[in-house]
């Protein structure tokens, strides 16, 4: 693979930092410099031998930090919403957003773009980046149209994608799916959609959904967000359509780690009860979930509540977590592992020594998660009056500032404020804190 | 996979870290190859491991002479999810059913925080709606709040919009009261609804077989396969126990019974299930054909079905009187409830 040269050609201008990195790998049990560092770390150094209890696990994935070589090339979809709402400013800046998709692109890059309204086109099929004045002229005759047909476009999208798939392997994939409105023709349901999203999902497809103004269905777009591994963005105003599409390309060309997959391998007496926002697969011993991509030097954690039967005394590995990955940066397929232990023991009292506050901090931060979907749920049933919403969410901030989640804080901010103004966007702005949460980013 | 790139102990954090020493291999214990026994659950392990493979015990730590074992413990019932075939245990005494911090946790929108109640006592199950948002299920009948209805071993359970099974494990004669199981009949359903809730949890020990898994050769034993679900492995919790083959893995495969068909699943064992020399993909169901050959560790089998008649005389073995088997695969099957409830009454 031509990647894979240029990795071990840049790697000599590298080694000024290498010494550390491979330092530090090597007190690891001596293995070379991954792009993926696992731990996995009890809620607790003591659980409560002989009697049921419940403790959790925390599963870290950090990924280096380390520019080695160039990114990964990408295959990247626009999936855009033509329809009649999208008329005037804001389709004219989502062509200026597709120009700048086009500029950031190498000829590495495959891109495709389709449109839907009440039918759906392929604009351009998937196809690496070569005349770009060429792609612009035809993003440029995108004209608005009639209703939403929002399946279809995206059945469109995930088929140029697909059709590629074979020929790219180690690229990145992403839809970028942008939309104004319900889905108003086709398929509508939210099961349906998202049942076809986590289908795609399984073959490696990703969507990013990208809500702009105030009509869309942020349900539907969190739900394909999170099921597919995505991001969510609410897009506030249309000018600034073309930077969120600008940030998430740059997510998008800075991940290092695909197809991440965290299986805890369980020991006798030991049962996993939830995995907070994600979806585990449940085998007899084992419990798997599948993580978003990881982009260089972010983390992702999985946090997952354990429950122990009656469990002897002594030292314990409770868990091993077993991360698969492609790795980006290497070419080739990534393995790695942690145990969780605990010290089981008949001594209550020592309990209280034991809480490992990394873990703390992640239980809280999933505890708000379900915080802000109890104050969303509150507001549409109107149970919950302006006023109490916002201090329901004061409280939430605080844990967020707590935990140092200044950024999903300041999320928080934003939706305090429409929340003040009476603009009906706060649930728009909640469902991506809700999202980032779920989704283990750090 | 062995070759394991990146292998990273993590000790419980903490400030006195050290305490819990990093495992380190005793220098006695080096060989490939060899093997320790688990001073916890005395399960073998290769002594390169760190920890017992079962249990989790860190083996150069020596046991505590208060050690006491719980063996594993077979949950008096059950609840599968048919979505996912996840399974939920069932404790004696009460079960919360939710979304939020219940013992049965059903992480879906349609189901609300604390949903309902489920009973576990001699033997029988009740299930209570407590007033939950999109209430719940008992066969085909749907429950009025604060309402304790009985539920037998087969039949489907709704909480919102979830869909389990009921498993009702009996017998092992330890004080299950199967005796009074058959005059359990809904509290609160008319009477056409209570065909649907049979009467009469099944043991599933006393289900006469419905096929077999006939010794050909290997050092394992005859395994007659009742209806439903019977998981297959060495341990005892097992429906399906294979005794004298260590090449059986504690939890090895899993053979489901139902509609006139027969699939085996490989759950993740170490050394494989084969059905004519193929090995299975784990967690693959693989439809079994009368005469097909099994091979379940070192042992092989062929699969049979079992003669039409056999069920009605294996049911003499059944201490219970009259039993309707239960069609735990269909849920609820109507014909053969309907019976059961007629041969109860």
């Amino acid at each position: 693979m031509e990647d894979r040269t240029q990795i071990i050609g840049a790697s000599p201008t590298q080694m000024g930092t290498m010494p550390t990195q491979m330092g530090m790998a090597q007190t690891q049990m001596g293995t070379a410099l991954q792009t993926l560092e696992v731990e996995c770390m009890p809620g607790n150094r003591y659980a409560l031998a002989g009697d049921i209890s419940r403790e959790h696990a925390l599963v870290v994935l950090k990924a280096t930090g380390q520019q080695l070589g160039r990114r990964a090339p990408i295959n990247v979809c626009l999936c855009i919403d033509r329809s009649g709402s999208m008329e005037g400013p804001p389709l004219e800046y989502v062509k200026m957003a597709c120009d700048y998709v086009v500029d950031m692109l190498e000829p590495n890059d495959i891109l495709s773009i389709v449109t839907f309204e009440e039918h759906v086109d392929v604009l351009m099929p998937a196809r690496r980046v070569v005349n770009k004045a060429l792609i612009k002229e035809h993003i440029h005759r995108i004209e608005p149209g009639n209703t939403t047909n929002l399946y279809d476009g995206l059945v469109a999208a995930f088929m140029q994608i697909a059709s590629v798939l074979p020929q790219t392997q180690g690229y990145v994939t992403r839809v970028l799916l942008l939309t104004d409105g319900d889905p108003t023709v086709g398929i509508k349901d939210y099961s349906t959609i998202v049942q076809q999203v986590a289908e795609q999902r399984a073959k490696g497809i990703t969507v990013t959904a990208l809500g702009f103004g105030p009509e869309y269905n942020e349900e539907l777009l969190a739900g394909i967000a999170k099921r597919s591994g995505g991001n969510y963005y609410y897009i506030q105003r249309p000018d600034l359509i073309p930077e969120v599409f600008r940030r998430e390309l740059e997510t998008v060309m800075s991940v290092v780690a695909r197809n991440v997959q965290v299986r805890l391998q369980l020991s006798r007496w030991v049962h996993v009860r939830q995995v907070y926002g994600l979806q585990p697969s449940f085998g007899p011993r084992t419990i798997e979930v599948t993580v978003p991509d990881i982009e260089r030097g972010t983390s992702r954690t999985v946090l997952a509540e354990l429950e122990f039967e009656r469990h002897p005394a002594g030292v314990f590995r409770v868990a091993k977590a077993v991360v698969t990955y492609d790795d980006l940066l290497a070419n080739r397929p990534g393995q790695a592992s942690a145990d969780c232990v605990f010290e089981f023991t008949k001594d209550a009292a020592l309990l209280a020594q034991g809480v490992n506050p990394i873990v703390r901090n992640e239980i809280e931060i999933a505890q708000a998660s379900q915080n802000l979907q109890r104050t969303i749920m509150g507001m549409r049933t109107q149970q919950l009056t302006a006023m109490g919403a916002l201090s329901e969410l004061q409280r939430t901030r605080t844990i967020l500032m707590q935990t140092g989640q200044i950024e999903k804080a300041q999320q928080l901010d934003a939706a305090m404020q429409s929340l003040q103004q009476g603009s009906g966007d706060v649930e728009k702005t909640l469902m991506g804190t809700i999202v980032d949460i779920e989704q283990g980013k750090r | 996979m062995s070759d394991e790139p990146t292998r990273m102990m993590t000790s419980p954090a903490g400030p006195e870290k050290t305490l819990l020493a990093t495992p380190q291999a005793d220098p006695l214990r080096t060989q490939m190859g060899a093997t320790t026994v688990c001073p916890v659950c005395h399960t073998t392990t290769p002594v390169l491991e760190n920890y017992c493979c079962e249990c989790g015990f860190l083996l150069s730590a020596t046991v505590s002479e208060s050690l006491e074992v719980a063996p594993e413990e077979t949950p008096p019932a059950e609840l599968v999810e048919l979505e996912t075939g996840r399974r939920h245990r069932l404790r004696v005494g009460e079960n919360t059913v939710g979304r939020q911090g219940t013992d049965v946790l059903l992480l879906d929108a349609t189901v609300s925080r604390t949903h309902a109640r489920i009973r576990v006592e001699n033997g029988q199950v009740f299930v209570e709606d407590l007033g939950s948002t999109n209430g719940t299920k008992v066969g085909d009948l749907r429950l009025s709040p604060n309402q304790p209805v009985a539920a037998t071993g087969g039949t489907l359970l709704r909480f919102g919009n979830v869909q389990l099974r009921l498993e009702v494990r009996g017998g092992e004669g330890q004080g299950v009261g199967l005796e009074g199981a058959e005059k359990t009949v809904a509290i609160t359903s008319p009477s056409s609804e209570a065909t649907l809730l049979a009467p009469a949890a099944q043991p599933a020990e006393a289900a006469p077989p419905v096929a077999w898994l006939r010794k050909l050769e290997g050092p394992g034993n005859e395994l007659p396969v009742p209806a439903g679900v019977s998981r297959i492995g060495r341990r005892p919790t097992n429906e399906l126990v294979v005794t004298g083959d260590a090449y059986v893995s504690g939890s090895h495969a899993e053979i489901r019974v139902e509609n006139g068909e027969a699939w085996l699943t490989d759950v993740g064992s170490t050394n494989g299930t084969f059905v004519n020399g193929t090995r299975l993909m784990p967690n693959q169901p693989q439809l079994l054909e009368n005469g097909d050959e099994v091979k379940i560790g070192q042992t092989s089998y062929r699969f049979e079905w079992a003669e039409p008649s056999q069920p009605a005389e294996a049911a003499e073995d059944t201490p219970e009187p009259q039993e309707a088997q239960p069609n735990e695969g269909k849920g609820i099957g109507i014909e053969e409830a309907g019976d059961a409830a007629e041969e109860s009454r």
